[in-house]
């Protein structure tokens, strides 16, 4: 019939216009960096997600261009969802795609280490080089089997970070410093306005598992010990279990909030308390907070203890930069690396999105050490811990489990006691 | 020369034509479906991982595991409860809708496009607007329950586990109520009128002639739609993963949620292909019954 | 069909009721999300307080989704273009002739869609790369077409089975070649079975979005789901009332179309169905 004719032609004109366009993309492995020694410019592919991400796109964007202006190695960006880096770069790894430097953040550096893939720091960049030159606590991030698998780009603890307007108006000035002030604050907060979220602290997907694990530490559980045998069915789980039940029975907190959610609804006023890092500041802002409401809007505090004395406690955070090993521009590379967590551009780095430099130089800089915010998460960082699965290889399905079995408590299924129990199992059974 | 032309083509086998026709379908099949699957089920015996390039055989292990873990049952009853009532539900308001939309009136063409458009809307965005729409703080559900006077709180549909696979049921049946409809349209109007009319002498009622007429005329259709129906469900995965990402504590997870998780999260690929291969084997058995029943021509 | 009682008429106005706002008031919530400012989003409000075009100026303006858009036309055109071609020789193969193996394939072809595509595509990606064609939309469409192929082919089969044979007998009588009796006499008579299948991996096609983040990783030949994805759901922030003003502009020619077939798929039922 006539429609399928017109189709026909209509497609035929596609394909032969594509075909054009096809050649020149076909194969998308193209460009390998001139192959080592002699010519010392090359052409590098850089991925990641900040670069897709609209509040990180323009510094990325500049931190390419300058370097690339400067005439030696060009960079190329690959980019994906932040969600699904961690697998496309296993992916394009094995692949015949180039790959030179990535973008990681401290949950899929783990997956990647264990795969041996990624050349060691010490050995591009010299090990005495790093110390001297970098924040230790960051560069300890990194390290794997005693390697430097990992180039801190920015690292800072995730802490916890408040209202200051709504909880002087509880008659908080100050942030409460012990559990038991803490749970007075939300008490007060809800009593007040039983319309907000007085804490919002995430319920859902992997995330849930990054802000458990603190509050599981200040209790003093753990879900790991140091020789990485399983030691979170104790009491004290159990007591961070129940406490955790107390607050949504409360309605303290809520189920089914992401970390995204929590994010706007604090900037809209909704929410007194939530888990978030260094970025928060630029984030709120690009929520809609005006820049000159930030302070009395967002202030990040030490998380609450169970005694006073405790060290408050906090998760580490934030992105590194890994080389390949199947990557044939390795020095050039490093190069790059070197260029952006060099002073000028982790400054600026800084200024467009609050994210914390790694040189030493810069650290001390005015900077950092004059600005306030900055200035409170150095300290809060100082206090950081590695999440406990950080460096498993399959970390997503732990910490898969770890929410599972938190949602069964707070949901009822099953008391803390069991579910500690099956913690302790489930977690044994996948790490063997 | 007539029957010269027409000796030679009979001498071209109708078997040896009917062989070409298939063979394009039969290409793309082994080369896309058949050979990653038997390598896949090979890998089922294997402890490969993506995150390592070396693997061994490690013979029914991966089985064992698979059915030994604790999550097994669950996952199973999750996926058997959201395939049957995200089948049923959209076939049933497919086909009422498809009735409705078949009476001659203006604009029923134009409404039955617009009805396409939620099956067309990006997956993604369908399970944020349900989330929205269930939202516990500001979903318009909550909202109209509680000014109806029958909830005195909002409910967290999505924080509790039996609702909240009510609503990842609920937003894959209206991304899959239009393509019901159209296929079961197309059968509706498929019916023929002499045997419509023939009823109606009789003196059968409407719903005499739905049940005998129009139902059994609509056979094959109905039973195409469910059995495709049933498969796509088995192996959708964009709505549970974003709309409640497989929870609260797992109620939302099914098969090919758990597939996904081994495959791109743990990289466990042996054990992704073993929950695979169980998974096809059910799927076969049941396939292959239908296909009997259906092929009998 | 029906004969107008009045508990039919009842039938008729409840359902179109329950099932009507069921189908379009999501769609109407998804407009009035995206006439939000991204700032209020989750603020529960009917009647919009401060619309605003920016989610959509923004929209029109960002290369990225305009080209994905494109590139997820072109992709699933050539889809379920080349799907339903093969789905119609396939079903006309099945229906009409008897061969060694007939049944064996068509249970092959109809598990096509049995096993979990998540690890098909595993296999699909390696191999891909082996031949040198990752990354091309060579792999993508070929993916597509044997995704689609089940439906396809059982639908056209189901089609094609409704014809008597003595047409094709006739034709025979008559002389004609076979490639004249499939194009000029079977194939436009299963013309609404063709269009049901384009529709269906159109929309198959379109939707994708594992198989396409996977086997397409150039910024600029990637489609649309993932487009969406990357551009709206990130590790800061879900802007949503952006993606609501994206995922109607998307659907706009897509549904345009739609609207346009309708018609066809009447029109060619009540003339090519079965006759006598």
């Amino acid at each position: 019939m006539k429609a399928k004719r017109l189709i026909a032609m209509a497609l035929a004109g596609m394909l032969a216009v594509s075909a054009a366009g096809c050649n020149g993309g076909g194969s998308s492995s193209a460009a390998g960096g001139s192959s080592s020694g002699e010519n010392k410019a090359a052409k590098l592919v850089w991925a990641g997600w900040s670069g897709e991400e609209e509040s990180t796109k323009p510094i990325v964007q500049e931190m390419i261009k300058s370097y690339n202006d400067k005439g030696g190695s060009q960079v190329t960006w690959v980019g994906w969802p932040w969600a699904d880096t961690q697998q496309q770069l296993i992916l394009r790894n094995q692949g015949s795609d180039q790959l030179d430097v990535a973008q990681v953040d401290i949950g899929i550096f783990g997956a990647l280490a264990n795969a041996g893939i990624l050349e060691d720091m010490n050995e591009l960049m010299g090990e005495d080089y790093l110390k001297e030159n970098y924040d230790e606590a960051a560069l300890k991030v990194g390290q794997f089997e005693g390697k430097q698998l990992g180039m801190p780009w920015s690292i800072a603890s995730i802490g916890l970070v408040y209202n200051p307007t709504l909880l002087k108006s509880v008659g908080y000035d100050k942030p409460p410093k012990t559990i038991s002030e803490f749970e007075d604050c939300l008490k007060k907060l809800k009593e007040k306005d039983p319309n907000i979220i007085p804490y919002g602290v995430a319920t859902k997907e992997a995330t849930m598992a990054t802000d458990f694990q603190p509050w599981l530490w200040t209790f003093g559980g753990k879900l790991l010990d140091a020789d990485g045998k399983v030691t979170v069915d104790s009491e004290n789980t159990v007591k961070a279990l129940n406490w955790y039940k107390s607050l949504l029975d409360k309605d303290y907190i809520q189920m089914n909030i992401t970390r995204q959610d929590s994010r706007q609804l604090f900037a809209q006023g909704k929410m007194a308390f939530y888990d978030d890092a260094i970025a928060s500041r630029g984030v709120a802002k690009s929520n809609g907070v005006a820049e000159d409401k930030l302070d009395v809007t967002i202030q990040p505090m030490e998380r609450p203890v169970l005694k006073e004395g405790d060290t408050p406690q906090s998760a580490m955070w934030g992105h590194l930069l890994v080389v390949f090993k199947k990557s044939a521009n390795k020095e050039q590379a490093v190069d790059f690396i070197k260029s952006i967590v060099g002073e000028e551009m982790s400054l600026k780095y800084l200024k467009s999105n609050g994210m914390l430099p790694v040189l030493k130089t810069a650290l001390n800089s005015d900077d950092v050490k004059s600005n306030p915010w900055t200035n409170s998460w150095a300290g809060i960082t100082e206090n950081g811990t590695t999440l406990e699965f950080a460096l498993k290889s399959n970390g997503s399905e732990l910490n898969n489990i770890v929410v599972e079995e938190l949602q069964g408590v707070l949901l009822g299924n099953k008391t803390s006691e069991k579910a500690a129990k099956d913690l302790s199992d489930r977690i044994t059974s996948a790490l063997g | 020369m007539t029957s010269e032309k027409s000796r030679r083509k009979v001498a071209l086998s109708d078997a040896a034509v009917g062989f070409i026709l298939v063979a394009p379908a039969i290409a793309i099949f082994c080369g896309i479906i058949l050979y990653p699957f038997v390598n896949s089920v090979l890998m089922s015996f294997t402890n490969r991982s993506l995150l390592n390039p070396d693997f061994k055989l490690v013979g029914l292990q991966n089985y064992q595991k698979v059915f030994g873990d604790p999550t097994f049952l669950r996952t199973l009853s999750n996926t058997g409860v959201f395939v049957l009532f995200a089948t049923l539900l959209p076939f049933v308001l497919g086909m009422i809708w498809a009735i409705i939309l078949n009476q001659k009136f203006r604009g029923a063409g134009f409404l039955r496009g617009v009805t396409l458009i939620d099956w067309i809307i990006p997956g993604a965005s369908i399970s944020f607007l349900w989330s929205f729409i269930f939202d516990a703080n500001h979903g318009i559900v909550n909202e109209l329950l509680r000014s109806c006077g029958l909830i005195s709180q909002n409910v967290n549909f999505l924080g509790q586990s039996g609702t909240a696979m009510m609503v990842v049921i609920i937003a894959r049946t209206w991304q899959m109520l239009p393509w019901y409809m159209a296929f079961l349209t197309g059968g509706l109007q498929g019916i023929e009128y002499d045997q419509l009319e023939a009823a109606r002498i009789d003196g059968a009622n409407n719903f005499q002639v739905f049940l005998k007429i129009i139902l059994p005329g609509m056979k094959s259709i109905i039973i195409i739609v469910l059995v495709l129906g049933i498969i796509g469900n088995l192996q959708h995965f964009d709505i549970p993963k974003v709309l409640t990402a497989g929870g609260p504590a797992g109620s939302t997870t099914v098969f090919s949620i758990s597939v996904y998780r081994q495959a791109f999260e743990s990289y466990k690929v042996g054990i992704a292909a073993t929950i695979g291969t169980i998974w096809a084997a059910l799927l076969a058995a049941f396939s292959f019954f239908y296909t009997r029943r259906a092929g009998r021509d | 069909m029906f004969q107008k009682t009045r508990s039919f008429r009842a039938f008729l106005i409840f359902f179109s009721i329950i099932i009507g706002i069921l189908v379009f008031f999501p769609l109407l919530w998804m407009i009035n999300t995206a006439f939000k400012p991204a700032t209020e989003t989750f603020r529960l409000s009917l009647f919009i307080t401060n619309p605003t075009l920016e989610n959509f100026k923004s929209v029109l303006m960002s290369p990225e989704i305009l080209r994905s858009m494109g590139n997820s036309l072109f992709v699933s055109f050539f889809s379920c273009f080349s799907a339903t071609l093969v789905a119609m020789f396939a079903g006309f193969s099945f229906s009409k002739f008897r061969y060694a193996g007939r049944k064996v394939f068509m249970s092959a072809v109809m598990m096509a869609q049995a096993f979990p595509q998540a690890i098909l595509l595993l296999t699909l990606y390696t191999m891909m790369q082996a031949m040198k064609m990752d990354g091309s939309y060579i792999a993508l469409i070929l993916s597509y077409i044997a995704f689609i192929l089940p439906v396809g082919t059982w639908t056209l089969k189901a089609y094609f089975d409704q014809l008597p044979d003595a047409l094709i007998e006739s034709a025979k009588i008559d002389g004609a070649g076979w490639p004249r009796i499939i194009f000029q006499i079977i194939f436009p008579l299963a013309v609404p079975g063709a269009i049901s299948t384009a529709i269906y991996g159109f929309v198959w096609s379109w939707n994708d979005l594992l198989y396409s983040l996977t086997l397409i990783t150039e910024p600029a030949r990637r489609t649309l789901a993932p487009a969406l994805v990357m551009k709206y759901m990130g590790e800061f922030n879900n802007n949503w009332s952006e993606m609501m003003a994206a995922s109607i502009l998307v659907s706009i020619p897509v549904t345009l179309i739609f609207i346009m077939l309708q018609r066809y798929f009447i029109a060619g039922l009540t003339s090519g169905a079965v006759k006598g």
